[in-house]
């Protein structure tokens, strides 16, 4: 785990999630083709 | 910030840009939340928080509760209609964060949550966006 906060010019940390299907994916595969707006969202309530 | 998003994908895709969103959820309970808040975002699931961690995002301390720009935020989400409930087996503590993150990898906005509401602008994002088409290798799948 990165210690300090993610900042801009830095490289984005990689690591695994799993897509909507179920499937485990790369986080690197969100940018690899095209840029991304990535949101972590709080819970779901 | 997930409805603005959702409100704003197609201009985010049009740009050759892709909205994503990471959940806590578990597979199945983001794939029913996306499809009926964002069924254009790409909808991630991370239930043990692993991501969250690697980003480094922290989590609501006491003085958000009291922090009167948490609980504006809270009744704009009210005033959009939606009625914000429990938070079930997710982390009720952890707080959000956006990124823009271009093609190399390399983050382009880092924007954590300081308390609870704390989205960046959406026009700040679109600005990094609108620049990135002049900066960046944008490809339109």
């Amino acid at each position: 785990m990165t210690s300090k906060k993610v900042k801009a010019g830095d490289f984005a940390p990689n690591i695994q999630v799993v897509n909507a299907d179920g499937e485990t994916i790369e986080l690197s595969s969100l940018w690899s083709d095209k840029p991304v707006v990535l949101a972590f969202l709080r819970h779901f309530g | 910030m997930l409805d603005q998003l959702a409100q704003n994908t197609e201009w985010f895709n049009k740009r050759g840009v892709r909205v994503a969103a990471v959940t806590m959820g578990k597979p199945y309970e983001a794939q029913m939340f996306c499809a009926q808040r964002s069924p254009q975002v790409v909808c991630l699931s991370n239930p043990d928080q692993s991501a969250y961690k690697e980003f480094n995002i922290g989590k609501i301390n006491a003085q958000d509760v009291f922090n009167p720009a948490s609980w504006r935020a809270w009744l704009r989400v009210l005033r959009r209609g939606f009625k914000p409930g429990p938070p079930g087996e997710q982390d009720a503590q952890q707080l959000g964060a956006t990124f823009i993150i271009g093609t190399a990898g390399k983050v382009l906005l880092a924007h954590y949550n300081r308390f609870m509401g704390d989205n960046p602008e959406l026009g700040q994002l679109k600005t990094i966006v609108e620049k990135l088409g002049k900066t960046d290798v944008v490809r339109v799948a």
